[in-house]
């Protein structure tokens, strides 16, 4: 092992350009997988923190014309469905909302928008409305907040006043008057262009509904408890509850793809990086016949000359891996601060796809890749080393 | 054979262009003054609807009387479509693309009803005559020649004698049909024949049909221009 170590440093150059290449082959392991990860739950945070939340209950009816966004088909009386949700030890947040389209007027200019009631208060830590904001306050309670192509479009700021136009929940029209608090970013182009959030007590008056809520989010300690609650809750007869899953309809089927697609391409890279670093062993091992050929002459077994090269690959294996995937680590960290912004690219898609991808950062993939490099740099080093081991001084010295 | 060729000659005794013109002619309004009822039906769900109104050259006002639409007015200027709120006593202006939202949840659209003469934009041909539930119609195949007209090719059941559709298939560019109206009665005012009763089908929705009923109508009477203007809808 020493000698091991002696050869590493004796010829810094060739092992440091080994090192480097382990290092590389762990660094894109770590940062690709932070990337993709990131991309993942980014994706399915954003969809259930505005969306749906780790499950949504409401009428069937409702559910089943969801994509209408009907305001006849109101749970009435949520209250006591609420408490008994928030009995259950694996629920976190319990929210109601009402979502509707209007049309939504200021001065001569009518656009059609996509209405979110909410509870301020419970929503905190949902919406996270105060980052989100550009312009204004987050105060819903006397106004709304407009998505920031919406507000564009209409040419308005806080403090400006619109119509929000909607039919009611007894089929008649009704209108109500209210001013912007705030203009938002909601990091999705399909809510930045026709999103406004409302209060419920705003909202139940154009609607004319007392405490009607369109659905009830459930929010969980675990995404892995859906399944477990779902058969728990023993809902009225006309209720039911679907997961964010079962509610995102041909998302799911992209999402499903994506993880898989991604998956894929991840197994492509470490077979890349895993063929990289047995080229550079081999390499490594054949730029050094000469020295093999007099350290056998001067006496060293077969066994020893293994020993030695399969040593010596491991420790560079170590050594790459270990800052390859530390350095991976950090990268994703950094860039995980601010995120990956990709707003000029999304701005124009109808998907649900968040605009700011931060890498995931975790310390099982730095292990992940820091014991594959590691384990693979060892591997590859042992068909070199017994290459090595069969050799003669003869030979070696003749394919020089 | 015989058969045949009698078909032919007594198809070719009108023309498409003179249905066409008498279709315009029922349908051209100079006032009209009615009261009417608007049933929107979704799956079991029903709604009912009542309204009156005026109508003058390109212009109309509806004010609607049914408890939850209280006064709720539609006033049509040339190409504007204004909605009064009598909730916020404020109005709110439809136009462009907004006009292809549906009224008050029914089968039409508010462009349906902007349409000020819209068998203007067609012309076509009589593919064949037949009878339709009783009546003798002839089936007239209108494709849009203008490029403005809301549907691209209509098929229509023309009553042979009153010149009003019994029937109207709506049908995209792509060939799709959208939308299906057909109607239940038609009365004589003067020498026009006009619509009373019919049902229409936006058939991109599923279980969905708005039924419109006219109690009252009358034709070519006295209307003040006031009625028309954004004021008049405050009152």
């Amino acid at each position: 092992m020493k000698m091991a170590f002696k050869n590493i440093l004796r010829n810094k150059r060739r092992s440091f350009l080994t090192a480097l290449s382990l290092l590389v082959a762990s660094f894109v392991v770590v940062a690709l997988y932070s990337y993709v990860q990131g991309f993942l739950n980014g994706t399915k945070e954003a969809v259930i923190n505005l969306e749906t939340g780790h499950m949504t209950i409401a009428r069937t009816e409702y559910l089943r014309k969801r994509v209408f966004l009907p305001v006849d088909e109101l749970i009435e009386d949520p209250s006591p469905i609420i408490h008994k949700l928030l009995k259950f030890k694996e629920v976190k947040l319990v929210t109601p909302r009402i979502k509707f389209t209007a049309l939504i007027s200021r001065d001569n200019t009518t656009k059609p928008a996509y209405i979110m009631a909410i509870d301020p208060e419970k929503e905190k830590s949902t919406l996270n409305i105060r980052n989100r904001l550009i312009k204004g306050s987050e105060n819903l309670e006397s106004g709304l907040i407009v998505g920031k192509d919406l507000a564009s479009s209409l040419k308005i700021n806080p403090g400006d006043t619109l119509i929000l136009l909607s039919r009611t929940t007894l089929g008649g029209l009704n209108g109500i008057k209210l001013p912007v608090s705030g203009v938002a970013n909601f990091g999705m182009s399909k809510l930045n262009r026709n999103f406004v959030m409302m209060s419920l007590k705003h909202a139940r008056k154009l609607l004319k509904t007392n405490e009607g809520v369109s659905e009830i989010l459930v929010f969980l300690q675990h995404e892995k408890q859906i399944h477990k609650l779902k058969t728990r809750l023993n809902l009225p007869a006309d209720l039911d509850a679907k997961s964010y899953m079962e509610l995102l309809g041909t998302f799911a089927i992209y999402f499903k793809f994506a993880t898989i697609f991604y998956g894929f391409i991840y197994i492509l890279i470490i077979g890349l990086a895993t063929f990289a670093i047995i080229n550079t062993m081999t390499v490594a091992v054949f730029e050094r016949l000469k020295e093999i050929g007099t350290l056998k002459a001067i006496g060293m077994t077969d066994n020893e000359v293994f020993m030695l090269f399969g040593m010596e690959g491991t420790m560079l294996g170590a050594l790459g891996g270990f800052f390859g995937s530390l350095l991976g680590l950090i990268f994703a960290y950094g860039l995980s601060i601010k995120g990956i912004n990709f707003e000029s690219l999304l701005e124009n898609t109808a998907f649900p796809l968040p605009y700011v991808i931060r890498p995931e950062v975790n310390f099982k993939v730095f292990l992940f890749a820091f014991i594959l490099t590691l384990i693979i740099s060892a591997l590859s080093s042992v068909f070199p080393a017994l290459y090595a081991r069969k050799l003669t001084p003869q030979e070696t010295l003749r394919q020089i | 054979m015989i058969k045949i060729i009698f078909l032919a000659l007594l198809i070719q005794q009108v023309s498409s262009d003179f249905i066409i013109k008498k279709l315009r002619e029922n349908t051209k309004i100079e006032s009209i003054k009615f009261e009417a009822t608007m049933e929107i039906k979704k799956g079991k769900k029903r709604l009912l609807k009542e309204f009156y109104g005026y109508g003058k050259g390109n212009n109309f006002l509806i004010v609607f009387t049914n408890p939850e639409d209280r006064d709720v007015k539609y006033l049509k200027l040339e190409k504007d479509l204004y909605i009064y709120l009598p909730d916020i006593d404020d109005v709110v202006r439809i136009s462009g693309d907004m006009l292809k939202q549906s009224l008050m949840g029914s089968d039409l659209s508010y462009k349906d009803l902007m349409e000020d003469d819209p068998f203007s934009y067609y012309s076509g041909k009589i593919i064949s005559d037949t009878v339709l539930e009783g009546h003798g119609v002839y089936i007239l195949e209108l494709v849009d020649t203008t490029g403005k007209a809301q549907y691209y090719r209509v098929k229509l059941f023309v009553d042979k004698t009153k010149y009003v559709p019994w029937k109207e298939e709506l049908f995209t560019k792509s060939g799709r049909k959208i939308k299906e109206i057909k109607a239940f009665a038609i009365a004589r005012f003067g020498e026009r024949y006009y619509t009373t009763d019919f049902i229409i089908k936006d058939l991109r929705m599923r279980n969905s049909s708005t039924r419109i009923t006219y109690k009252k109508l009358e034709f070519d009477i006295k209307i003040p221009e006031s009625f028309f203007s954004k004021e008049t809808l405050y009152k």
